[in-house]
């Protein structure tokens, strides 16, 4: 079953001499379950890539169908409302909210949608995320590895269509980093969790199904992964 | 130029709307304070300009000192300047006018008469103990046609007035005391003088009911008297209340010291109405409290301009922590940072306080200008308004207190952010982190009960509150300021409508003329005055006092109880307990003349014929108290007394009967006729002196009675009319055909008129300085909360990425004011309503209203506040509402 499905997108900055393509007619899609790596140089478009699949950038043209839902042709209230229930979010940063604690933090998707919380979920996953003494202590009492775990934990909350994580190790050291892509496979394994994570490295590219290779905007290979 | 100074400036320049805010801040804060004291400076002038024409310029006076010891006064190193006077007594001159038949002499010297309050009309002051300064009003009532030049001829002499020396003290001198029955001047020196000029009547011309006053020269070489009084102008006016003793004691004086163990005013005197404005401390419960009001007033307006400049810097500083860490990451010291903050704030303070000082000056110079024709209504030897005093000490004073708040507003927050670590400030991930101790989960809990009634988006609201509780409660604060002032003024300005409104309308009447003279000439003035067309109603009121002690089960419980309260205060006029668990009362006898005696009558339904008879005498008793003492309102009927029951009168211990019958107890039995609440025109009401309206006929029939058991008080015709001044005309002309001469009187439609002037004069300056005040207010909470919500933008973009919707997003901010509204409406209200209560209280003995509040103003602050604060939300949030997501998470990440 397809969950992703993009069809000639094109994202472009600037107008006439200035104008930069960050994202040049790009089509391929996703199937459920699967765990998809997008790799390439800086600049080659893919967070941008990962942001528009996200809802939280919009392309210059070509559609995005998330779920069988056209994301392109929703309005700002639709968009966030798609957001919370169908995507998940995980940054090189973070971006916890401060005020929050953590378990806050990890249901706020759900809390947005004054939706119940399904109590079993939430506590399975502070269970798997190895954060059950720390339910009540807000971001800054924790340390790096830690609050990326709140982060991923937010992202599953909510059994969304798409995981989209932008260089979640980036921020990391290598054992904090490893633990992390260990988790997100986890997920990918145990929930059949849908999974897309641009990275810089290739070792954790090689834990993917499949490696999407971008290049000056345009996907330059797309290959799956033996494993 | 130095790096750090140029990076200061620079940013500056870059920060244009932030660098803009703080200026605005620090011009408002300077231009209030300043503005303030400006006024304040002029107000004091004026009135200090204003007292010393009423009652000169001199601030204690020392009496019947012997002239032996006057030098040691006059040399005396506290003293600036001294004048001598003296008075020469009570003449007779030959006016024509027989019952105000007398000169009051009083000789100065020429400093007495260069600080007396003397306004020359003609002629010249005298330069002699031979000529004579005289007032038109003299000239006019004696019929003698005197003008400059002419002589006339004084026999000075004593007064023989009964009970001489008790008389003259009661009234404060012999020139105060009414013209007695029979009374004739008994002449010891005659003299004769020149008038030279003539002088604007004196301000006590008035309160002598027998005679002029009149002015000669007091000439040390040939002395009029062997005691002078000494009036003086003392270098320290501020502390002249214990100096005066002083001087007094080193001249070798005796001072009589009165009950309050003060000097007495026969020995020393103060200027009661100028040194209050001079800083001295005065015994004017008035000025006092005005100065009570203006400090808090001052207080109130320098905290808030503090908290505005702190503010403004906080966040200025706040904002670029990271910026700071960054310079100590590449090895700037904190004291180098330091002096970034510094140069800053020396920059903004070179600015905004010169700004803020102009804008003071020109404001006030406005609304003086702007005023100048109230003041000039209001305060008549104040022509030109109130004169715009730029004092150096307020502008010097103004420059340091701004400059100190500036300097300790940026101090503090700078040495915060010099002692965080470089990295720490680098990688802060919001302004959450730079308290020094960690925030702790705990303190952002918040009940589950907002999530039911707010929803999350509530929650979150306040938890964004709860993150910086400095910063909120500044934000709070200066709402908080705002309010308070708001209700208080609209309490002080509701009181003392209240108040006017209450005494005007107990003032029932247009005109009341002053009948000092002999009252058989009065009483028959006033029967004219009834008979004139252009009255509609007058009062003829006399009144006589007696001793009235009813038994216990007379006076009614609530009175009784009343009274065992109040007895402990030492109030005056209050009914003092006697043995058997019975008060003494004052009960106050009044005829009102005959015309509106039938007339009030008639309004109660009673045949007047049956209060006409001195044998039988019926009285109508007004008894509802209506008093208002400590805050507490008392409102009963003193006595249980019905229609047919009588009421035994007894002397007054303190009262020596004209014909006494060797001390034999005089009695007086009267029956109540009707029990009422209703007065008659020209008498106010009840307070803890009973009162029986009774016909003239009565009155006059048992006057010889009357006589034995209290006095009897000449009084005044109070005067109802559609066109007073037609009245006022009426009986000039009556009176110049009558008797001759002239009377005083005062109308209600002046006094109105002042009055109006007054509250006008007051809400304008209140108000004025509420706008300001609430201007200051609003630019701590826009600076604030503009502030506040672009820190958080980076947060805002998160929420957004995981599903926030425009919706929500509004929600937040709406749920953010309403707090930020509600908690400074919670704290200051009610601290607000506190104010209004003292205010309240002050109003004590002087009104009888109940407690009230400004209700109108309260809603008008709640909306207010709500207002501001969401108005400023909304903008604030619009403008960070459309950023890409995406790019502000970016932005600011290292």
């Amino acid at each position: 079953m397809e969950i992703l499905k993009v069809h000639n997108l094109s994202k472009v900055y600037g107008t006439g001499d200035t104008q930069i393509k960050a994202i040049d007619g790009v089509s391929f899609s996703v199937e459920k379950g699967e765990f998809v790596a997008i790799v390439g140089p800086s600049g080659s478009g893919k967070s941008t890539l990962l942001h528009i699949l996200g809802g939280v950038d919009t392309p210059s043209s070509g559609q995005v169908l998330v779920d069988g839902t056209d994301i392109c042709a929703l309005d700002q209230t639709k968009l966030a409302i798609f957001r919370r229930r169908k995507i998940g979010l995980i940054y090189q940063f973070y971006n916890l909210i401060p005020i929050l604690n953590i378990e806050e933090n990890i249901t706020l998707p759900l809390l947005l949608d004054e939706r119940s919380l399904d109590e079993s979920r939430l506590k399975e996953i502070i269970t798997t995320l190895g954060l059950a003494d720390r339910v009540r202590h807000l971001p800054n009492q924790l340390s790096g590895g830690q609050q990326q775990r709140v982060s991923i934990g937010r992202a599953l909350i909510n059994t969304p269509a798409l995981v989209l994580a932008d260089e979640p190790t980036g921020n990391l050291d290598s054992s904090n980093a490893k633990e992390i892509i260990a988790l997100l496979k986890l997920s990918n394994q145990r929930y059949q969790q849908t999974l897309i994570v641009v990275t810089h490295d290739r070792d954790i590219a090689l834990q993917a199904d499949r490696i999407i290779t971008f290049g000056d905007g345009r996907i330059m290979r797309d290959e799956a992964v033996q494993s | 130029m130095n790096i750090l100074t140029r990076y200061t400036l620079k940013y500056l320049r870059l920060n244009k709307k932030r660098t803009a805010v703080t200026i605005l801040g620090v011009v408002l804060s300077a231009a209030l304070i300043c503005g303030v004291l400006l006024l304040g400076v002029s107000f004091q002038k004026v009135m200090i300009d204003h007292e010393i024409f009423m009652s000169g310029n001199w601030h204690a006076q020392f009496h019947a000192v012997p002239y032996t010891k006057a030098n040691a006064i006059t040399v005396n190193s506290a003293v600036q300047t001294a004048m001598l006077s003296a008075s020469l007594g009570s003449a007779a001159y030959g006016s024509h006018n027989i019952v105000r038949p007398y000169l009051y002499v009083t000789a100065y010297d020429a400093l007495s008469f260069q600080n007396q309050s003397i306004q020359l009309i003609s002629g010249r002051l005298p330069q002699n103990a031979d000529e004579l300064l005289i007032s038109p009003v003299m000239v006019a009532d004696s019929g003698l046609g005197l003008q400059p030049g002419f002589t006339v001829h004084l026999a000075f002499g004593q007064r023989n007035i009964p009970n001489y020396d008790e008389m003259v003290k009661a009234w404060g001198g012999e020139a105060y005391v009414a013209l007695q029955d029979g009374e004739t001047l008994i002449p010891s020196v005659s003299k004769t003088y020149t008038v030279v000029g003539m002088m604007a009547p004196l301000s006590d011309e008035t309160s002598m009911p027998a005679a002029f006053p009149a002015l000669t020269y007091l000439d040390p070489a040939q002395l009029p008297a062997d005691n002078v009084d000494i009036a003086i102008l003392a270098h320290e006016p501020r502390s002249i209340n214990t100096s005066a003793l002083e001087i007094a004691k080193s001249a070798g004086l005796e001072v009589i010291t009165g009950p309050d163990g003060q000097p007495a005013k026969e020995s020393i005197s103060f200027n009661e109405r100028l040194l209050p404005w001079m800083g001295g401390s005065g015994r004017s419960n008035y000025v006092r409290f005005f100065l009570v009001i203006l400090a808090t007033l001052i207080a109130l307006i320098v905290s808030g301009s503090a908290l505005v400049i702190y503010n403004a810097f906080a966040i200025s500083i706040g904002e670029r922590k990271k910026q700071f860490g960054m310079f100590a990451s590449v090895g700037t010291t904190a004291a180098q940072i330091l002096r970034i903050v510094l140069t800053e704030a020396g920059a903004i303070a070179a600015i905004g306080i010169p700004l803020g000082i102009l804008g003071a000056i020109a404001g006030v110079g406005i609304l003086l200008k702007l005023t100048q024709g109230i003041v000039s209504q209001l305060i008549l030897d104040a022509e030109q308004g109130m004169p715009l005093v730029i004092s150096p000490l307020v502008i010097a004073v103004t420059v340091l207190f701004s400059a100190a708040t500036i300097l300790f507003s940026a101090w503090v927050p700078a040495r915060r952010a010099s002692r965080v670590s470089p990295i720490d400030a680098i990688r802060q991930s919001g302004e959450i982190q730079q308290g020094t101790p960690r925030l702790e989960g705990t303190r952002l809990r918040t009940s589950p009960l907002i999530r039911r009634m707010f929803g999350f988006e509530g929650e979150l609201a306040l938890k964004s509150l709860k993150r910086d509780r400095k910063k909120y409660l500044t934000t709070v604060l200066s709402l908080m300021i705002s309010i308070i002032l708001f209700v208080a003024f609209n309490a002080l300005t509701l009181y003392t409508n209240t108040t006017q409104t209450m005494a005007v309308k107990a003032m029932n009447f247009d005109l009341m003329i002053h009948l000092d003279y002999r009252q058989s000439h009065a009483k028959n003035f006033a029967d004219l005055v009834s008979q004139l067309s252009e009255v509609q109603r007058v009062s003829y009121r006399r009144s006589h006092y007696s001793l009235y002690i009813p038994p216990r089960a007379v006076i009614t419980d609530p009175a009784y109880q009343a009274l065992q309260e109040l007895n402990s205060l030492k109030l005056e006029n209050l009914p003092h307990a006697v043995e058997g668990g019975a008060y003494a009362f004052v009960l106050e006898v009044n005829a009102v003349g005959p015309a509106e005696f039938a007339h009030y009558a008639a309004q109660l339904g009673l045949d007047v014929k049956q209060y006409s008879d001195p044998s039988a005498p019926l009285g109508i008793l007004v008894n509802h108290t209506n008093l208002r003492q400590n805050g507490k309102l008392y409102n009963f009927d003193l006595f249980n007394l019905k229609p047919g029951d009588t009421m035994t009168v007894s002397r007054i211990p303190e009262y020596t009967a004209l014909q006494t019958e060797n001390g034999t107890p005089a009695n007086m039995t009267w029956t109540v006729g009707a029990v009422t609440q209703e007065t008659p025109l020209g008498l106010m009401g009840v307070t803890l002196v009973p009162q029986l309206i009774v016909s003239d006929a009565v009155f006059d029939g048992l006057s010889d009675q009357l006589l034995q058991v209290g006095p009897i008080n000449p009084g005044n015709m109070m005067i109802k009319s559609d066109n007073p001044d037609a009245v006022l005309a009426a009986i000039e002309r009556l009176y110049t055909a009558t008797v001759g001469g002239n009377f005083s009187y005062q109308s209600m439609k002046e006094f109105n008129r002042s009055k109006n002037l007054q509250t006008l004069m007051i809400n304008l300056f209140f108000y004025g300085f509420l706008t300001l005040i609430t201007l200051i207010g609003v630019t701590n909470i826009v600076n604030t909360l503009d502030t506040n919500i672009k820190l958080r933008r980076r947060e805002f973009a998160m929420l957004r990425s995981v599903g926030l919707t425009p919706g929500g997003f509004r929600r937040i901010l709406r749920y953010e004011s309403l707090f930020y509204g509600l908690t400074a409406l919670l704290y200051g209200l009610p601290l607000g309503i506190a104010l209004s209560v003292v205010i309240y209280l002050q109003f004590d003995g002087v009104s009888t209203f109940a407690f009230t509040l400004p209700w109108g103003a309260i809603v008008g602050c709640i909306t207010g506040v709500l207002a501001i604060v969401f108005v400023t939300m909304m903008i604030s949030g619009a403008m960070i509402r459309n950023d890409n997501i995406v790019d502000t998470i970016k932005e600011e990440n290292v």
